[in-house]
C-alpha cells in the first residue's frame, strides 16, 4: 500500500504557465478506493500509428481547421413535452449556444460556431452519410437498453493524413489531420419523455441539459469524472439538472477548439507523479479549488508520469490518485494480459524483470484494442 | 498523515461526488437493485473474441463480443453468449458511442444483460457500461475484486442526493456476489404514486361485462432508487363495464420473470375497444 501523500497548492496567474512541480504524490488507499476512475475531461481519441490522437471537426477543410459544425434536426419529436417551455428547436439551439459561448472570466474560450442545416427525416443514426442529425424516433430497439436516455454516435476517420472516405451520398470526405470527426448523430430514447419546461416534470428528462451533454460528445469530448460537469455520464431520478457548462467542460472544449483568448486566459499545471522515483502511468490528477475544495478539473498522467492540465487563474490543490490494482498499464496498452489465473500478469516489462508480457511502444493507448 | 491532509482528502472525495447538481446525462444511474431487476440474465464470464461489422443497412458499425459463460447468476444462457454494442472500428473509420464498454480480451466480468431483439443468444448490457463489472485479481492479496463501472459503487436506498451513498471503486467479488444475491431475493415493491404508461395488448372475455386485460409498459419508469420498470414489462388486470365504459383494475406487474402486486385503476372512453388503448396507470 502506498502511504506517502502530499497536497500541493499552486497559484496560476493569467497567462502564466505553472512550472514543473517535480513532486511525488500518492494518496491513501481510502481515497484511491473512493475516487472516480480514469475520467477527466477527456477527448475522444484515435490510435494513429500507436499513439493516441484527439479527434475534432476538420474534415474537408484546409489547415488551420475552422471551428464550424453543421447540424440538422428531425423535427418529429412527439416525446418532447413543451408545455410551459420552449419549442424543441429552441431548446436544441440553446444547447449549441452553450458550447459556442463557452467562457471563462468573460472571455470566449472556443472559436466554435454552429450552422443549422435543413431539417432531416433520418430516424436512426447513420455513420456513413456525413450528415449530423439530432432525432427522437430511432426505432432500433437494441440502441437503447434500460437506463439509456440518449446517445451520440461519433464517426471518426483516422490515420496518416490525408485519409479519405466516401459518404453514402457518394461524396468524398478527406481528413487533413491524424483524426477527424466525419459524422455525428444524436438519438434521444423514443421511450423516454423529455421536457423543455424550466422545472422538469416528474418522470421527464430535461431536453436542453441532455442535448448539451450529447453535443459535447458531438464535439469530440468524452465523459468526465466530475459530477459538476455537464459531461458527467450519470443522473439520478428526482434531481433537477442544470444546463450550463462547468469549468471542466469549458476547458475541454477550449483545449480542442481554442479561441485566441484561450492560451491567454488559462494556465497549465505541469508536473510528474512518481512513486519510488518512477513515474506512474495513468494516475488520476484532480485539481481542486483551494478555498472551497470543489473539484475544478482533472487529468491523467502520461506514460512517464507527467501531466499537463489547463486551469483558469486561481489557487488550487492538486491531488493524485493511484490506479494501481484497478487499472494496469497493460490494459491501457491493449496487452492481452487481462485476467488469467495462470496467464501472464499485467506488468511493465521495462521496469519489472519478472514481467513476461510483450512491451508496447508507446504504452499510451488509453482505448486498448477492444471496443 | 496529518489531520489537515486527511480533511483535505475527505473534502476532495466528497467534493468529487457531491459537487453541485447533476448536469446533462446520457444514463440513468441504476442501483444494484435496479440492475438486477432490469436484467434477464446476470452471469460471470470471460471475453473470448470480438468482431465489429457494418449493419445490414451499412449505416452503423456494431460490435459483437463473445463471452464464455463461467456461471449463471440469474437466468440460464448457452455456454457462450454474444454482447451487442453500437460502435466499433473498421479500417480507418471508428464509430464511438460514449457509454459503451471497452472490453478487455480474456478479462473476466460480471455482466447484467437483457435480451437483444435481434438474435436469441445476443444480449445488451443493461444501462450500457453500468452492466459490466470487470473482475481482476489483486496482485498483492490474490483476492478477486470487481471494479465498479462508475468508478464507485452505488448501494441504493439513499434519499435525496444519492451520491452520498457512494462506496469504494472496487470491492471483493465474494462480497459483491452477496449483494447481487440479496438484490435478487428482494421483493419488488412498486411505490404508490408511480406513473406507468402502458398500452393494452389483449382483452379477453371473462364473463358478462368483464374482461381480463394484458398490457405492456411503453417507457422505462424509475419510481425510486430501488425499482425500475423497463419498457415492455407486462401489466395484468381486469376490466368491467360500467355505463358503457371500461374501468380497468391493474393488479400485477411482471419485471422479467418476477411479479409485483400493484393497485391502480384506469377509465376508458365509452365505446372504445381496449386493445391498442394507452393509459397511464397511477399506483395507489
Amino acid at each position: 500500500m502506498m502511504r506517502r501523500e502530499l497536497v500541493l497548492r499552486r497559484r496560476i496567474g493569467r497567462g502564466i504557465q505553472a512550472r514543473h512541480l517535480g513532486w511525488a504524490l500518492v494518496a491513501i488507499g481510502l481515497l484511491a478506493s473512493m475516487a472516480a476512475l480514469v475520467y477527466a475531461y477527456n477527448h475522444e481519441q484515435d490510435d494513429v500509428n500507436g499513439s493516441p490522437v484527439s479527434t475534432r471537426w476538420c474534415a474537408n477543410q484546409a489547415l488551420p481547421c475552422s471551428d464550424v459544425v453543421t447540424w440538422s434536426l428531425n423535427t418529429s419529436a412527439s416525446n418532447v413535452n413543451t408545455t410551459g417551455g420552449v419549442p424543441v428547436q429552441t431548446a436544441i439551439q440553446a444547447a449549441f449556444t452553450s458550447w459556442a459561448q463557452a467562457s471563462l472570466n468573460g472571455q470566449l474560450m472556443t472559436g466554435l460556431s454552429f450552422n443549422q442545416g435543413a431539417d432531416s427525416s433520418q430516424n436512426a443514426p447513420n455513420a456513413s452519410d456525413c450528415v449530423n442529425v439530432i432525432g427522437f424516433t430511432d426505432p432500433t430497439a437494441s440502441d437503447f437498453s434500460t437506463g439509456t436516455i440518449a446517445f451520440t454516435s461519433l464517426a471518426t476517420l483516422s490515420g496518416t493524413p490525408p485519409q479519405q472516405s466516401s459518404c453514402s451520398s457518394g461524396a468524398t470526405v478527406s481528413c487533413p489531420l491524424p483524426s477527424c470527426i466525419v459524422d455525428a448523430d444524436i438519438e434521444f430514447n423514443p421511450s423516454d419523455t423529455f421536457s423543455t419546461a424550466p422545472v422538469t416534470p416528474t418522470n421527464d428528462f430535461d431536453l436542453q441539459a441532455i442535448a448539451t451533454h450529447e453535443i459535447g460528445h458531438l464535439l469530440g469530448i468524452d465523459h468526465s469524472g466530475l459530477a459538476s460537469a455537464i459531461m458527467f455520464a450519470f443522473g439520478d431520478a428526482g434531481i433537477v439538472p442544470t444546463r450550463s457548462l462547468s469549468i471542466d467542460d469549458v476547458l475541454a472544449a477550449g483545449s480542442i477548439y481554442p479561441s485566441a483568448n484561450f492560451p491567454l486566459t488559462v494556465g497549465t499545471l505541469n508536473g510528474t507523479v512518481t512513486l519510488s522515483s518512477s513515474g506512474i502511468f495513468a494516475a488520476h490528477v484532480v485539481v481542486t479549488d483551494a478555498d472551497t475544495g470543489a473539484a475544478v478539473t482533472d487529468g491523467l498522467t502520461n506514460s512517464d508520469g507527467t501531466y499537463s492540465i489547463f486551469a483558469p487563474p486561481g489557487t488550487y490543490q492538486v491531488i493524485a490518485l493511484p490506479l494501481s490494482g484497478v487499472y494496469n498499464l497493460g490494459e491501457f496498452a491493449g496487452w492481452a494480459c487481462g485476467y488469467e489465473e495462470n496467464g501472464p500478469p499485467c506488468c511493465d516489462p521495462t521496469s519489472d524483470p519478472s514481467c513476461t508480457a510483450a512491451a508496447l511502444s508507446p504504452p499510451s493507448n488509453y482505448s486498448g484494442k477492444f471496443h | 498523515m496529518t489531520a489537515k491532509i486527511r480533511l483535505a482528502c475527505l473534502a476532495f472525495a466528497l467534493g468529487l461526488f457531491l459537487a453541485g447538481p447533476v448536469r446533462g446525462t446520457t444514463l440513468v444511474r441504476l442501483s444494484l437493485d435496479q440492475l438486477t431487476q432490469a436484467s434477464s440474465n446476470v452471469l460471470l464470464g470471460h471475453v473470448v473474441s470480438q468482431v465489429s461489422q457494418w449493419n445490414a443497412g451499412h449505416t452503423e458499425i456494431v460490435t459483437f463480443t463473445t463471452v464464455s459463460v463461467d456461471q449463471n447468476v440469474k437466468g440460464n444462457t448457452p455456454s457462450t453468449i454474444v454482447v451487442e454494442q453500437l460502435g466499433g472500428a473498421i479500417g480507418h473509420l471508428h464509430v464511438k458511442v460514449p457509454g459503451t464498454v471497452h472490453f478487455f480480451q480474456a478479462a473476466k466480468y460480471e455482466l447484467f444483460l437483457q435480451h437483444a431483439p435481434s438474435q436469441a443468444s445476443t444480449y445488451l448490457l443493461v444501462g450500457m457500461m453500468q452492466g459490466a463489472y470487470r473482475i481482476y485479481r489483486d496482485p498483492r492479496t490474490r483476492q478477486e475484486r470487481v471494479v465498479s463501472p462508475e468508478g464507485y459503487f452505488y448501494q441504493g436506498a439513499a434519499t435525496g442526493n444519492s451520491r452520498a451513498a457512494s462506496a469504494p471503486a472496487t470491492v471483493p467479488l465474494a462480497g459483491f456476489q452477496q449483494q447481487v444475491s440479496a438484490a435478487l431475493a428482494k421483493p419488488i415493491v412498486i411505490p404508490a404514486g408511480a406513473q406507468i404508461p402502458l398500452i393494452v395488448r389483449t382483452a379477453s372475455f371473462n364473463g358478462v361485462g368483464r374482461v381480463l386485460v394484458e398490457a405492456q409498459t411503453v417507457a422505462d419508469v424509475y419510481p425510486n432508487r430501488n425499482v425500475v420498470i423497463p419498457a415492455g414489462s407486462l401489466v395484468d388486470g381486469w376490466g368491467s363495464q360500467v355505463s358503457g365504459r371500461w374501468i380497468i383494475h391493474w393488479t400485477s406487474l411482471s419485471i422479467g420473470n418476477r411479479q409485483a402486486r400493484i393497485t391502480a385503476m384506469s377509465r376508458a372512453v365509452p365505446g372504445v375497444s381496449l386493445p391498442g388503448e394507452r393509459f397511464i396507470a397511477v399506483t395507489r
